[in-house]
């Protein structure tokens, strides 16, 4: 396309939209007045829901990330293994207390045996 | 409260002959600004949201900038806002929140079809703007914004890059494109 025919089509936009606000309702250039009016006195109505509801979302979405939370690790794999543990650890001390329990044993019958070859 | 607060600061710190200053600058935007939203929302409603949410925002932030860049300033707040409102119908739609913008557009037409008698001329013209619109949805979002600041608003080629956020290579392309884009289209529906 050369220049002559954008300009044309830029002529042709141009006067339609142009047309377009000539053609504005006396409804929308009141409702317009309206608006600037607010601006002006400060009376606009548009913002006070729009903070309530950032705060809204923010309360809604920490809540259910709360109880999301919760509900997750109040499930049983997420429970700390305690009991487990501590009966791992029961038996290792129990395994511990027989060792000694048989090493005493053991060096007293080693005594005991020295004793009697002694006479 | 605190918001009331600040807000009341804010507006304090605007001057009376600044507020006159804005009123006379908004009077000269405000329909085009206005055409320019309802071209993207097809909503009456939405469209004036938008406008006045811009408006709003310009009169916080920039008042005390240079009257000379409230035009610019103002249409790159108007285009952020368009921005977002598109991204909030998008996610509305997917939620089905509430009616589609297609829905509305409808509804919209309708409305001014009842509400509204217009001459003959009137009526063609009107078919016209339809026509335009409906072609201009057949374009990118970029690609529409450039054409309504460069051609109709006639930004220059920095300042749409400035409002658009973007190189100005980009725009020249964006422009470029659109208008061979709306040729087409537009010859295809005469």
């Amino acid at each position: 396309m050369n220049n002559g025919q954008q300009e044309d089509t830029k002529r042709q936009i141009k006067s339609v939209l142009d047309r377009s606000v000539d053609e504005l309702s006396v409804e929308t250039r009141y409702q317009l007045q309206i608006r600037r009016a607010q601006v002006l006195n400060n009376q606009s109505k548009s913002k006070w829901w729009s903070k309530w509801s950032v705060f809204g979302g923010i309360t809604v979405f920490a809540s259910i990330s709360a109880l999301a939370a919760f509900l997750l690790f109040s499930q049983p794999q997420f429970q700390p293994q305690e009991t487990n543990m501590m009966s791992e650890l029961d038996a290792v001390f129990f395994e511990a207390d027989t060792n000694i329990e048989l090493y005493e044993q053991y060096d007293f019958y080693v005594w005991l045996s020295q004793q009697e070859s002694n006479g | 409260m605190y918001y009331q607060q600040c807000n009341e600061e804010i507006v304090l710190k605007v001057t009376q002959d600044q507020r006159q200053e804005l009123a006379n600058f908004y009077t000269q935007v405000e329909q085009r600004a206005y055409r320019m939203a309802m071209i993207e929302t097809r909503n009456s409603g939405d469209a004036l949201d938008l406008v006045q949410d811009a408006m709003e925002s310009l009169m916080k932030r920039y008042a005390h900038n240079p009257s000379e860049e409230w035009r610019p300033l103002f249409y790159k707040i108007l285009q952020n806002r368009i921005k977002d409102w598109h991204r909030w119908s998008g996610l509305r739609s997917k939620l089905h929140l509430s009616k589609s913008v297609e829905e509305d557009a409808i509804e919209e037409q309708y409305q001014l079809a009842s509400n509204e008698l217009t001459p003959i001329e009137q009526t063609a013209q009107d078919l016209t703007m339809e026509k335009l619109q409906t072609v201009l949805k057949q374009l990118s979002f970029r690609q529409r914004q450039t054409v309504l600041l460069r051609v109709w608003e006639g930004f220059n080629v920095r300042e749409t890059a400035h409002i658009m956020k973007c190189s100005q290579g980009s725009v020249k392309t964006h422009l470029s494109r659109a208008l061979n884009a709306l040729k087409i289209l537009l010859e295809e529906d005469s």
